[in-house]
Protein backbone atom coordinates (compact mmCIF):
# COMPACT_ATOMS: atom_id res chain seq x y z
CA UNK A 1 0.00 0.00 0.00
CA UNK A 2 2.91 2.42 0.33
CA UNK A 3 2.34 3.12 -3.35
CA UNK A 4 -0.76 2.59 -3.90
CA UNK A 5 -4.11 3.94 -1.78
CA UNK A 6 -1.54 4.68 1.18
CA UNK A 7 -0.34 7.43 -0.26
CA UNK A 8 -3.55 8.84 -1.38
CA UNK A 9 -3.98 9.32 2.20
CA UNK A 10 -0.79 11.15 2.69
CA UNK A 11 -0.79 14.15 -0.41
CA UNK A 12 -3.33 13.44 -2.83
CA UNK A 13 -3.49 14.94 -6.26
CA UNK A 14 -4.58 18.83 -5.54
CA UNK A 15 -3.39 19.04 -2.04
CA UNK A 16 -0.98 20.86 -0.09
CA UNK A 17 1.88 19.34 0.46
CA UNK A 18 2.37 18.03 4.22
CA UNK A 19 5.78 17.81 5.64
CA UNK A 20 7.22 15.27 8.45
CA UNK A 21 9.61 16.01 10.07
CA UNK A 22 10.81 19.04 8.01
CA UNK A 23 10.64 16.25 4.97
CA UNK A 24 8.07 15.99 2.47
CA UNK A 25 5.30 13.40 3.74
CA UNK A 26 5.22 11.60 0.47
CA UNK A 27 9.30 10.99 0.53
CA UNK A 28 8.79 9.95 4.54
CA UNK A 29 5.96 7.41 3.01
CA UNK A 30 8.36 5.90 1.01
CA UNK A 31 10.85 5.73 3.29
CA UNK A 32 8.41 4.36 6.19
CA UNK A 33 7.37 1.82 3.72
CA UNK A 34 11.21 0.84 1.95
CA UNK A 35 11.57 -0.03 6.00
CA UNK A 36 8.24 -2.30 6.27
CA UNK A 37 9.51 -4.14 3.30
CA UNK A 38 12.68 -4.28 4.57
CA UNK A 39 11.41 -5.86 7.86
CA UNK A 40 9.07 -8.49 6.46
CA UNK A 41 11.73 -9.76 3.99
CA UNK A 42 14.29 -9.84 6.94
CA UNK A 43 11.98 -12.15 8.81
CA UNK A 44 10.30 -14.14 6.05
CA UNK A 45 14.38 -15.06 5.05
CA UNK A 46 15.08 -15.38 8.99
CA UNK A 47 11.80 -17.54 9.83
CA UNK A 48 10.59 -19.31 6.36
CA UNK A 49 12.71 -19.05 3.93
CA UNK A 50 15.35 -21.00 5.93
CA UNK A 51 13.77 -23.85 7.24
CA UNK A 52 15.32 -27.26 6.33
CA UNK A 53 17.32 -25.43 3.05
CA UNK A 54 20.94 -24.82 4.67
CA UNK A 55 21.61 -28.68 4.88
CA UNK A 56 21.94 -29.15 0.57
CA UNK B 1 22.90 10.37 -22.60
CA UNK B 2 23.78 11.88 -25.39
CA UNK B 3 23.09 15.52 -23.85
CA UNK B 4 25.47 14.56 -20.89
CA UNK B 5 28.32 14.69 -23.30
CA UNK B 6 27.78 18.26 -23.91
CA UNK B 7 27.13 19.19 -20.11
CA UNK B 8 30.25 17.27 -19.35
CA UNK B 9 32.33 18.76 -22.17
CA UNK B 10 31.79 22.10 -20.09
CA UNK B 11 33.25 20.81 -17.26
CA UNK B 12 36.66 20.91 -16.47
CA UNK B 13 37.70 17.73 -14.77
CA UNK B 14 41.08 17.22 -16.96
CA UNK B 15 42.03 13.79 -17.96
CA UNK B 16 41.21 12.40 -14.29
CA UNK B 17 38.23 11.01 -16.25
CA UNK B 18 39.91 8.89 -18.94
CA UNK B 19 42.93 7.84 -16.11
CA UNK B 20 39.95 6.63 -14.15
CA UNK B 21 37.99 4.72 -17.15
CA UNK B 22 41.53 3.27 -18.28
CA UNK B 23 42.37 1.67 -15.19
CA UNK B 24 38.65 -0.04 -15.05
CA UNK B 25 38.89 -1.26 -18.52
CA UNK B 26 42.30 -2.69 -17.50
CA UNK B 27 40.70 -4.64 -14.26
CA UNK B 28 38.19 -5.98 -16.82
CA UNK B 29 40.10 -7.44 -18.97
CA UNK B 30 42.32 -8.94 -16.09
CA UNK B 31 38.94 -10.60 -14.62
CA UNK B 32 38.40 -11.84 -17.57
CA UNK B 33 41.91 -13.42 -17.92
CA UNK B 34 41.25 -14.74 -14.14
CA UNK B 35 37.78 -16.57 -15.45
CA UNK B 36 39.37 -18.16 -18.68
CA UNK B 37 42.21 -19.63 -16.16
CA UNK B 38 39.67 -20.32 -13.76
CA UNK B 39 37.25 -22.18 -16.12
CA UNK B 40 36.99 -26.04 -17.48
CA UNK B 41 35.90 -25.30 -20.74
CA UNK B 42 32.20 -27.52 -20.05
CA UNK B 43 29.30 -26.07 -21.54
CA UNK B 44 27.97 -26.16 -18.27
CA UNK B 45 31.08 -24.15 -16.62
CA UNK B 46 31.02 -21.48 -19.50
CA UNK B 47 27.34 -20.72 -19.17
CA UNK B 48 27.02 -21.65 -15.36
CA UNK B 49 30.18 -21.08 -14.11
CA UNK B 50 29.82 -24.87 -12.83
CA UNK B 51 26.59 -23.81 -10.74
CA UNK B 52 29.07 -23.07 -7.75
CA UNK B 53 28.88 -19.14 -7.00
CA UNK B 54 28.59 -17.61 -3.61
CA UNK B 55 27.24 -15.06 -1.71
CA UNK B 56 29.48 -11.86 -3.07
CA UNK B 57 29.29 -13.15 -6.64
CA UNK B 58 25.55 -13.93 -7.03
CA UNK B 59 24.05 -11.00 -5.04
CA UNK B 60 26.53 -8.30 -6.90
CA UNK B 61 25.68 -9.60 -10.43
CA UNK B 62 21.82 -10.46 -9.56
CA UNK B 63 22.02 -6.52 -8.79
CA UNK B 64 24.23 -5.20 -11.67
CA UNK B 65 22.18 -7.26 -13.81
CA UNK B 66 19.30 -6.01 -13.16
CA UNK B 67 20.22 -2.11 -13.43
CA UNK B 68 21.55 -0.49 -17.00
CA UNK B 69 22.73 2.90 -17.22
CA UNK B 70 19.10 3.91 -16.46
CA UNK B 71 20.01 3.57 -12.73
CA UNK B 72 21.73 6.55 -12.52
CA UNK B 73 21.03 8.81 -14.84
CA UNK B 74 17.12 7.63 -15.70
CA UNK B 75 15.87 7.89 -11.87
CA UNK B 76 17.16 11.15 -10.85
CA UNK B 77 15.79 12.51 -14.33
CA UNK B 78 12.45 10.92 -13.34
CA UNK B 79 12.92 12.25 -10.08
CA UNK B 80 13.19 15.75 -11.68
CA UNK B 81 10.59 16.24 -13.95
CA UNK B 82 7.51 14.41 -12.02
CA UNK B 83 8.71 15.27 -8.23
CA UNK B 84 8.54 12.66 -5.12
CA UNK B 85 5.39 10.31 -6.58
CA UNK B 86 8.58 8.69 -9.19
CA UNK B 87 10.62 8.13 -6.04
CA UNK B 88 7.85 5.42 -5.07
CA UNK B 89 9.63 3.53 -8.15
CA UNK B 90 12.34 2.04 -5.81
CA UNK B 91 9.32 0.33 -3.60
CA UNK B 92 9.52 -2.31 -6.75
CA UNK B 93 13.06 -3.30 -5.74
CA UNK B 94 12.01 -5.03 -1.89
CA UNK B 95 9.26 -7.18 -4.03
CA UNK B 96 12.29 -7.91 -7.01
CA UNK B 97 14.48 -9.15 -3.74
CA UNK B 98 11.17 -11.41 -2.28
CA UNK B 99 11.17 -12.94 -5.94
CA UNK B 100 14.94 -13.39 -6.07
CA UNK B 101 14.46 -16.07 -3.71
CA UNK B 102 11.02 -17.14 -4.24
CA UNK B 103 11.30 -17.92 -8.11
CA UNK B 104 15.16 -18.22 -8.22
CA UNK B 105 15.46 -20.69 -5.66
CA UNK B 106 13.23 -23.25 -7.09
CA UNK B 107 14.63 -22.72 -10.50
CA UNK B 108 18.51 -23.40 -9.07
CA UNK B 109 16.71 -26.55 -7.63
CA UNK B 110 15.26 -27.78 -11.00
CA UNK B 111 18.51 -26.48 -12.49
CA UNK B 112 20.52 -28.41 -10.50
CA UNK B 113 18.70 -31.56 -10.35
CA UNK B 114 18.09 -31.44 -14.14
CA UNK B 115 20.98 -29.43 -15.39
CA UNK B 116 18.64 -26.71 -17.56
CA UNK B 117 20.92 -23.72 -18.47
CA UNK B 118 18.02 -21.49 -20.03
CA UNK B 119 14.60 -20.57 -19.08
CA UNK B 120 13.32 -22.39 -21.97
CA UNK B 121 14.87 -25.65 -20.91
CA UNK B 122 13.11 -25.94 -17.82
CA UNK B 123 9.70 -24.71 -19.09
CA UNK B 124 9.62 -26.79 -21.84
CA UNK B 125 11.36 -30.09 -19.84
CA UNK B 126 8.22 -29.40 -17.41
CA UNK B 127 5.15 -28.64 -19.90
CA UNK B 128 7.27 -31.04 -22.68
CA UNK B 129 7.44 -29.96 -26.52
CA UNK B 130 9.35 -27.57 -28.60
CA UNK B 131 6.77 -25.26 -29.55
CA UNK B 132 7.13 -23.82 -25.98
CA UNK B 133 10.62 -23.48 -25.87
CA UNK B 134 10.89 -21.57 -28.96
CA UNK B 135 8.53 -19.41 -27.65
CA UNK B 136 9.69 -18.75 -24.33
CA UNK B 137 13.42 -18.21 -26.18
CA UNK B 138 11.37 -15.50 -28.54
CA UNK B 139 10.34 -13.60 -25.77
CA UNK B 140 13.75 -13.32 -23.84
CA UNK B 141 15.51 -12.11 -27.11
CA UNK B 142 12.64 -9.85 -27.05
CA UNK B 143 14.40 -8.53 -23.98
CA UNK B 144 18.00 -9.13 -24.26
CA UNK B 145 18.63 -7.64 -27.80
CA UNK B 146 17.45 -3.73 -27.49
CA UNK B 147 19.18 -3.95 -24.04
CA UNK B 148 22.49 -5.12 -25.90
CA UNK B 149 22.21 -2.04 -28.68
CA UNK B 150 20.68 0.55 -26.34
CA UNK B 151 24.35 -0.01 -24.35
CA UNK B 152 26.58 0.02 -26.71
CA UNK B 153 25.13 2.99 -28.13
CA UNK B 154 26.10 4.35 -24.59
CA UNK B 155 29.91 3.82 -24.44
CA UNK B 156 30.05 5.87 -27.66
CA UNK B 157 28.31 8.55 -26.42
CA UNK B 158 30.72 8.29 -23.57
CA UNK B 159 33.96 8.34 -25.46
CA UNK B 160 32.49 11.44 -27.36
CA UNK B 161 32.17 13.44 -24.16
CA UNK B 162 35.83 11.95 -23.13
CA UNK B 163 37.84 12.17 -26.47
CA UNK B 164 35.84 14.53 -28.60
CA UNK B 165 32.72 14.67 -30.89
CA UNK B 166 33.98 12.38 -33.70
CA UNK B 167 34.71 9.66 -31.17
CA UNK B 168 31.25 7.48 -31.04
CA UNK B 169 32.18 4.70 -33.17
CA UNK B 170 35.64 4.18 -31.30
CA UNK B 171 34.08 4.35 -28.14
CA UNK B 172 30.84 1.71 -29.17
CA UNK B 173 33.50 -0.39 -30.77
CA UNK B 174 36.45 -0.15 -27.74
CA UNK B 175 32.69 -1.25 -25.45
CA UNK B 176 31.87 -3.81 -27.48
CA UNK B 177 35.10 -5.39 -27.98
CA UNK B 178 36.41 -5.48 -24.23
CA UNK B 179 33.00 -6.91 -23.06
CA UNK B 180 32.98 -9.72 -25.78
CA UNK B 181 36.74 -10.65 -25.06
CA UNK B 182 35.73 -11.40 -21.56
CA UNK B 183 32.76 -12.44 -22.33
CA UNK B 184 34.17 -14.78 -24.81
CA UNK B 185 37.27 -16.22 -22.42
CA UNK B 186 35.61 -16.65 -19.39
CA UNK B 187 32.05 -16.78 -19.84
CA UNK B 188 29.53 -16.67 -16.72
CA UNK B 189 32.64 -16.64 -14.29
CA UNK B 190 34.25 -13.47 -15.73
CA UNK B 191 30.97 -12.20 -16.28
CA UNK B 192 30.19 -12.04 -12.80
CA UNK B 193 33.07 -11.13 -11.70
CA UNK B 194 33.03 -7.94 -13.78
CA UNK B 195 29.75 -7.77 -12.45
CA UNK B 196 31.14 -7.82 -8.94
CA UNK B 197 32.97 -4.94 -9.67
CA UNK B 198 30.30 -3.34 -11.83
CA UNK B 199 28.01 -3.81 -9.22
CA UNK B 200 30.27 -2.44 -6.22
CA UNK B 201 30.52 0.71 -8.45
CA UNK B 202 27.17 1.17 -9.18
CA UNK B 203 25.73 0.97 -5.19
CA UNK B 204 28.98 3.68 -4.36
CA UNK B 205 28.03 5.98 -7.31
CA UNK B 206 24.23 6.06 -6.35
CA UNK B 207 24.96 6.36 -2.42
CA UNK B 208 27.68 8.73 -3.12
CA UNK B 209 25.89 10.95 -5.18
CA UNK B 210 22.88 11.51 -2.56
CA UNK B 211 25.25 12.41 0.11
CA UNK B 212 27.99 14.34 -1.67
CA UNK B 213 25.30 16.69 -2.67
CA UNK B 214 23.51 16.73 0.83
CA UNK B 215 26.68 17.60 2.03
CA UNK B 216 27.56 20.28 -0.10
CA UNK B 217 24.27 22.02 0.22
CA UNK B 218 24.77 22.16 4.15
CA UNK B 219 23.57 18.63 5.80
CA UNK B 220 20.18 17.81 5.84
CA UNK B 221 18.10 20.50 7.15
CA UNK B 222 19.19 22.84 4.35
CA UNK B 223 18.79 20.21 2.15
CA UNK B 224 15.06 19.60 2.78
CA UNK B 225 14.29 23.02 3.16
CA UNK B 226 15.57 23.67 -0.44
CA UNK B 227 13.30 20.56 -1.21
CA UNK B 228 10.36 22.90 0.24
CA UNK B 229 10.36 25.33 -2.14
CA UNK B 230 9.38 22.89 -4.68
CA UNK B 231 6.00 23.68 -6.53
CA UNK B 232 2.93 21.89 -4.58
CA UNK B 233 2.63 19.49 -7.92
CA UNK B 234 6.07 17.97 -7.37
CA UNK B 235 5.36 17.13 -3.70
CA UNK B 236 2.02 15.71 -4.07
CA UNK B 237 0.65 12.37 -5.96
CA UNK B 238 -0.22 12.96 -9.30
CA UNK B 239 -3.81 12.71 -11.22
CA UNK B 240 -4.51 9.98 -13.19
CA UNK B 241 -6.00 11.43 -15.67
CA UNK B 242 -2.85 13.92 -16.84
CA UNK B 243 -0.18 11.49 -15.54
CA UNK B 244 1.32 7.92 -14.64
CA UNK B 245 2.63 8.53 -11.51
CA UNK B 246 -0.41 8.62 -9.98
CA UNK B 247 -0.91 5.27 -7.22
CA UNK B 248 -2.67 2.94 -9.25
CA UNK B 249 0.30 2.68 -11.67
CA UNK B 250 2.53 2.99 -9.27
CA UNK B 251 1.31 -0.24 -7.49
CA UNK B 252 1.32 -2.30 -10.46
CA UNK B 253 4.29 -1.65 -11.44
CA UNK B 254 5.93 -2.23 -8.02
CA UNK B 255 4.33 -5.09 -8.46
CA UNK B 256 5.43 -6.63 -11.49
CA UNK B 257 7.80 -5.02 -13.43
CA UNK B 258 10.09 -6.02 -10.27
CA UNK B 259 8.98 -9.63 -11.92
CA UNK B 260 9.74 -9.27 -15.63
CA UNK B 261 13.60 -8.13 -14.33
CA UNK B 262 13.82 -11.13 -12.29
CA UNK B 263 12.71 -13.84 -14.74
CA UNK B 264 14.55 -12.13 -17.77
CA UNK B 265 17.00 -15.29 -19.36
CA UNK B 266 20.32 -13.44 -18.00
CA UNK B 267 18.49 -13.37 -14.29
CA UNK B 268 17.28 -16.78 -14.98
CA UNK B 269 20.91 -18.45 -15.22
CA UNK B 270 21.99 -16.47 -12.62
CA UNK B 271 19.91 -18.84 -10.40
CA UNK B 272 20.90 -21.90 -12.02
CA UNK B 273 24.59 -20.67 -10.84
CA UNK B 274 24.09 -20.06 -7.34
CA UNK B 275 25.40 -22.64 -5.19
CA UNK B 276 22.82 -23.05 -2.51
CA UNK B 277 19.80 -21.93 -1.23
CA UNK B 278 21.13 -20.03 1.43
CA UNK B 279 23.26 -18.37 -1.48
CA UNK B 280 20.18 -17.16 -2.82
CA UNK B 281 18.11 -16.39 0.71
CA UNK B 282 21.10 -14.25 1.62
CA UNK B 283 21.69 -12.18 -1.79
CA UNK B 284 17.39 -12.08 -2.02
CA UNK B 285 17.84 -9.93 1.72
CA UNK B 286 21.33 -7.92 0.63
CA UNK B 287 19.04 -7.37 -2.68
CA UNK B 288 15.74 -5.60 -1.46
CA UNK B 289 17.75 -4.24 1.64
CA UNK B 290 20.86 -2.52 -0.01
CA UNK B 291 20.20 -1.49 -2.98
CA UNK B 292 16.73 0.38 -2.56
CA UNK B 293 18.94 2.05 0.59
CA UNK B 294 21.34 3.56 -2.20
CA UNK B 295 18.38 5.15 -4.40
CA UNK B 296 16.33 6.78 -1.89
CA UNK B 297 18.83 7.82 0.45
CA UNK B 298 20.88 8.63 -2.55
CA UNK B 299 20.50 9.00 -6.04
CA UNK B 300 17.02 9.84 -6.17
CA UNK B 301 17.32 12.73 -3.38
CA UNK B 302 19.59 14.45 -6.23
CA UNK B 303 16.81 14.55 -8.51
CA UNK B 304 14.49 16.16 -5.93
CA UNK B 305 16.92 18.92 -4.87
CA UNK B 306 18.05 19.56 -8.43
CA UNK B 307 14.44 20.44 -9.02
CA UNK B 308 14.62 23.34 -6.35
CA UNK B 309 18.06 24.53 -6.79
CA UNK B 310 17.89 24.28 -10.60
CA UNK B 311 14.07 24.84 -11.69
CA UNK B 312 12.75 25.10 -14.97
CA UNK B 313 11.68 28.03 -16.77
CA UNK B 314 8.24 27.33 -17.16
CA UNK B 315 7.08 24.61 -14.79
CA UNK B 316 3.86 24.10 -16.88
CA UNK B 317 6.01 23.34 -20.44
CA UNK B 318 7.49 19.97 -21.45
CA UNK B 319 11.12 20.01 -19.87
CA UNK B 320 13.26 20.66 -23.32
CA UNK B 321 16.46 22.08 -23.58
CA UNK B 322 15.18 25.80 -24.04
CA UNK B 323 13.01 25.41 -20.72
CA UNK B 324 15.76 23.88 -18.68
CA UNK B 325 18.50 26.07 -17.29
CA UNK B 326 21.67 26.78 -19.12
CA UNK B 327 24.02 23.44 -19.14
CA UNK B 328 21.10 21.31 -18.44
CA UNK B 329 19.73 20.39 -21.67
CA UNK B 330 17.60 17.07 -20.55
CA UNK B 331 16.42 16.00 -17.32
CA UNK B 332 18.63 12.95 -17.26
CA UNK B 333 21.10 14.94 -16.97
CA UNK B 334 20.48 16.47 -13.50
CA UNK B 335 22.49 14.31 -11.33
CA UNK B 336 25.72 14.24 -13.12
CA UNK B 337 25.12 18.46 -14.05
CA UNK B 338 24.62 18.87 -9.97
CA UNK B 339 27.94 16.66 -9.10
CA UNK B 340 29.81 18.09 -11.44
CA UNK B 341 29.25 21.69 -10.35
CA UNK B 342 29.19 20.56 -6.34
CA UNK B 343 31.81 17.88 -5.76
CA UNK B 344 35.07 20.15 -7.69
CA UNK B 345 33.99 23.09 -6.25
CA UNK B 346 33.27 21.29 -2.88
CA UNK B 347 36.76 19.08 -2.45
CA UNK B 348 38.85 20.30 -5.50
CA UNK B 349 40.64 16.90 -6.80
CA UNK B 350 39.00 14.84 -4.64
CA UNK B 351 35.68 15.55 -6.11
CA UNK B 352 37.38 15.44 -9.13
CA UNK B 353 38.17 12.08 -8.38
CA UNK B 354 34.56 11.08 -7.26
CA UNK B 355 32.59 13.21 -10.38
CA UNK B 356 34.82 10.34 -12.91
CA UNK B 357 34.26 7.60 -10.46
CA UNK B 358 30.46 8.00 -10.83
CA UNK B 359 30.59 8.48 -14.70
CA UNK B 360 32.60 5.26 -14.84
CA UNK B 361 29.98 3.58 -12.77
CA UNK B 362 27.13 4.54 -15.65
CA UNK B 363 29.39 2.99 -17.83
CA UNK B 364 29.83 0.33 -15.32
CA UNK B 365 26.10 -0.17 -14.85
CA UNK B 366 25.37 0.08 -18.88
CA UNK B 367 28.27 -2.61 -19.38
CA UNK B 368 26.80 -5.09 -16.82
CA UNK B 369 23.82 -4.96 -18.91
CA UNK B 370 25.36 -5.55 -22.05
CA UNK B 371 27.40 -8.64 -20.84
CA UNK B 372 25.10 -9.96 -19.07
CA UNK B 373 22.18 -10.19 -21.87
CA UNK B 374 25.28 -10.88 -24.69
CA UNK B 375 25.95 -13.98 -22.65
CA UNK B 376 22.36 -15.31 -21.70
CA UNK B 377 21.87 -14.58 -25.59
CA UNK B 378 24.47 -17.08 -26.64
CA UNK B 379 22.63 -19.49 -24.18
CA UNK B 380 19.19 -19.68 -25.32
CA UNK B 381 20.10 -19.64 -28.95
CA UNK B 382 22.84 -22.92 -28.67
CA UNK B 383 20.32 -24.34 -26.31
CA UNK B 384 16.89 -23.33 -27.48
CA UNK B 385 17.34 -23.14 -31.29
CA UNK B 386 20.86 -24.91 -32.59
CA UNK B 387 20.31 -28.42 -30.02
CA UNK B 388 17.03 -28.92 -31.95
CA UNK B 389 18.59 -28.84 -35.38
CA UNK B 390 21.63 -30.20 -34.09
CA UNK B 391 21.18 -32.52 -31.24
CA UNK B 392 23.79 -34.74 -31.37
CA UNK B 393 26.25 -32.00 -30.82
CA UNK B 394 29.44 -31.88 -28.24
CA UNK B 395 29.25 -30.24 -25.58
CA UNK B 396 32.68 -27.94 -26.56
CA UNK B 397 30.53 -27.87 -30.54
CA UNK B 398 27.84 -26.12 -28.50
CA UNK B 399 30.02 -23.82 -26.32
CA UNK B 400 31.43 -22.66 -30.07
CA UNK B 401 28.04 -22.08 -31.13
CA UNK B 402 27.64 -19.91 -28.13
CA UNK B 403 30.71 -17.76 -28.43
CA UNK B 404 29.90 -17.43 -32.46
CA UNK B 405 26.69 -16.22 -31.96
CA UNK B 406 27.78 -13.70 -29.06
CA UNK B 407 30.90 -12.49 -31.63
CA UNK B 408 27.87 -12.35 -34.38
CA UNK B 409 25.48 -10.86 -32.15
CA UNK B 410 28.13 -7.96 -31.01
CA UNK B 411 29.16 -6.78 -34.54
CA UNK B 412 25.32 -6.53 -35.71
CA UNK B 413 24.81 -4.64 -32.59
CA UNK B 414 27.78 -2.45 -33.68
CA UNK B 415 26.42 -2.15 -36.88
CA UNK B 416 23.21 -1.45 -35.95
CA UNK B 417 24.34 1.56 -33.46
CA UNK B 418 26.91 2.72 -36.23
CA UNK B 419 24.19 3.11 -38.93
CA UNK B 420 21.99 4.97 -36.30
CA UNK B 421 24.62 7.70 -35.86
CA UNK B 422 25.60 7.86 -39.50
CA UNK B 423 22.31 7.66 -41.89
CA UNK B 424 18.95 8.22 -41.19
CA UNK B 425 17.58 4.42 -42.02
CA UNK B 426 19.61 3.87 -38.98
CA UNK B 427 18.34 6.67 -36.94
CA UNK B 428 14.91 5.14 -37.65
CA UNK B 429 15.77 1.69 -36.58
CA UNK B 430 17.42 2.66 -33.80
CA UNK B 431 14.50 4.23 -32.43
CA UNK B 432 12.37 1.35 -33.13
CA UNK B 433 15.25 -0.79 -31.04
CA UNK B 434 15.03 2.16 -28.54
CA UNK B 435 10.87 1.59 -28.54
CA UNK B 436 11.02 -1.99 -27.42
CA UNK B 437 13.74 -1.54 -25.18
CA UNK B 438 10.62 -0.09 -23.44
CA UNK B 439 8.92 -2.65 -23.64
CA UNK B 440 11.08 -5.33 -22.86
CA UNK B 441 10.20 -5.42 -19.73
CA UNK B 442 6.48 -6.41 -20.53
CA UNK B 443 7.81 -8.78 -22.61
CA UNK B 444 9.88 -10.96 -19.96
CA UNK B 445 7.39 -10.73 -17.58
CA UNK B 446 4.74 -13.35 -19.63
CA UNK B 447 7.12 -15.67 -18.34
CA UNK B 448 6.50 -15.61 -15.04
CA UNK B 449 2.88 -17.33 -14.53
CA UNK B 450 4.69 -20.44 -16.18
CA UNK B 451 7.46 -20.13 -13.74
CA UNK B 452 4.81 -20.18 -10.70
CA UNK B 453 2.89 -22.84 -11.96
CA UNK B 454 6.00 -25.10 -12.37
CA UNK B 455 7.26 -24.30 -8.98
CA UNK B 456 4.18 -23.80 -6.77
CA UNK B 457 0.87 -24.33 -8.55
CA UNK B 458 1.54 -27.34 -11.33
CA UNK B 459 -1.88 -27.79 -13.22
CA UNK B 460 -1.47 -25.76 -15.97
CA UNK B 461 -0.91 -28.00 -19.57
CA UNK B 462 1.86 -27.18 -22.69
CA UNK B 463 -1.04 -25.78 -24.65
CA UNK B 464 -2.58 -23.27 -22.02
CA UNK B 465 1.25 -22.07 -21.19
CA UNK B 466 1.56 -21.32 -24.84
CA UNK B 467 -1.63 -19.40 -25.26
CA UNK B 468 -0.84 -17.39 -21.85
CA UNK B 469 2.35 -16.47 -23.19
CA UNK B 470 1.44 -15.56 -26.83
CA UNK B 471 -1.84 -13.65 -25.63
CA UNK B 472 0.16 -11.71 -23.24
CA UNK B 473 2.76 -10.91 -25.78
CA UNK B 474 0.40 -10.20 -28.12
CA UNK B 475 -1.29 -7.82 -25.58
CA UNK B 476 2.04 -6.14 -25.47
CA UNK B 477 2.31 -5.56 -29.41
CA UNK B 478 -1.22 -4.10 -29.50
CA UNK B 479 -0.93 -1.89 -27.01
CA UNK B 480 2.30 -0.79 -28.88
CA UNK B 481 0.77 -0.25 -32.40
CA UNK B 482 -2.44 1.37 -31.05
CA UNK B 483 -0.47 3.92 -28.39
CA UNK B 484 -1.44 6.65 -29.62
CA UNK B 485 -5.35 5.71 -28.88
CA UNK B 486 -6.67 7.70 -26.07
CA UNK B 487 -7.74 4.87 -24.33
CA UNK B 488 -4.64 2.78 -24.55
CA UNK B 489 -3.04 5.88 -23.12
CA UNK B 490 -5.72 6.27 -20.77
CA UNK B 491 -5.68 2.37 -19.40
CA UNK B 492 -1.48 2.41 -19.56
CA UNK B 493 -1.62 5.72 -17.23
CA UNK B 494 -3.85 3.40 -14.61
CA UNK B 495 -1.70 0.27 -14.90
CA UNK B 496 1.49 -1.20 -16.25
CA UNK B 497 1.67 -2.47 -19.28
CA UNK B 498 3.34 -5.58 -17.91
CA UNK B 499 0.68 -6.03 -15.48
CA UNK B 500 -1.98 -5.53 -17.73
CA UNK B 501 -0.48 -8.09 -20.42
CA UNK B 502 -0.03 -11.08 -17.93
CA UNK B 503 -3.62 -10.47 -16.69
CA UNK B 504 -4.46 -11.46 -20.21
CA UNK B 505 -1.85 -14.31 -19.83
CA UNK B 506 -2.61 -15.30 -16.68
CA UNK B 507 -6.84 -15.72 -17.86
CA UNK B 508 -6.25 -17.46 -21.21
CA UNK B 509 -3.25 -19.97 -19.55
CA UNK B 510 -5.83 -20.90 -16.49
CA UNK B 511 -9.47 -21.36 -19.44
CA UNK B 512 -7.08 -23.20 -22.02
CA UNK B 513 -5.52 -25.43 -19.12
CA UNK B 514 -8.56 -26.35 -18.16
CA UNK B 515 -9.82 -27.48 -21.46
CA UNK B 516 -6.68 -29.38 -22.52
CA UNK B 517 -4.86 -32.46 -22.02
CA UNK B 518 -3.56 -32.67 -18.70
CA UNK B 519 0.60 -33.60 -17.54
CA UNK B 520 1.28 -36.88 -17.20
CA UNK B 521 0.88 -37.16 -12.78
CA UNK B 522 4.07 -39.18 -12.53
CA UNK B 523 5.63 -36.61 -14.47
CA UNK B 524 4.53 -34.20 -12.09
CA UNK B 525 5.30 -35.54 -8.96
CA UNK B 526 8.93 -36.08 -10.54
CA UNK B 527 9.27 -32.15 -10.36
CA UNK B 528 8.01 -32.24 -7.28
CA UNK B 529 10.44 -34.31 -5.42
CA UNK B 530 13.21 -32.27 -7.55
CA UNK B 531 11.78 -29.18 -5.63
CA UNK B 532 11.07 -30.84 -2.39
Amino acid sequence: MGPGPGSLLINPPGSEPKFWFGMPALYVWAVLWFFVEAAVILVAARVLWGKGQDNE
Amino acid sequence: MSNLIILLSNTDLGNTPKIVLAIYLLILLGLGIFGYLKSKGTEEDYYLAGRGQGLLVTSLTIMATFFSGVALLGFPGLVYEHGVSSMFLALNLPVAGVAVYLLGNGIRKLGQARGYVTPGDMIAGYYGGTGIRFVVAVLGILYVLPYIIIQIKAGGMLAQQLFGENMFNFGATALSLVTLIYVLVGGMRSVAWTDVLQGLLLLAGALLAGVAVMVSLGGVESFFSKVAELDPKQLTMHDPQKSKWNPWWLLTFCLFASLASIVQPAQWMRFYAAKSSKTLRQSAVIFAVVLPACFLFGVMLVGLVGRAVHPPIDPNLALTAENLPEGLNKPDQIAVFMLSEQLPAMLGGLGVILISIIMVAIMAASMSTADSNLHALGGVITRDFYDRINPNATEKQRAWVGRFVIIITTAIALGIVSLGENTDFGKGLLQTIAEFFFLAMAFSCQLVPAAIDILYIRKGTRTGAIAGMCTGGAVVLVTYLFSSDEGIQYIKRLIDLGCLAVTFNVIVFVIVSKLTKKIDPSHIASFERDLS
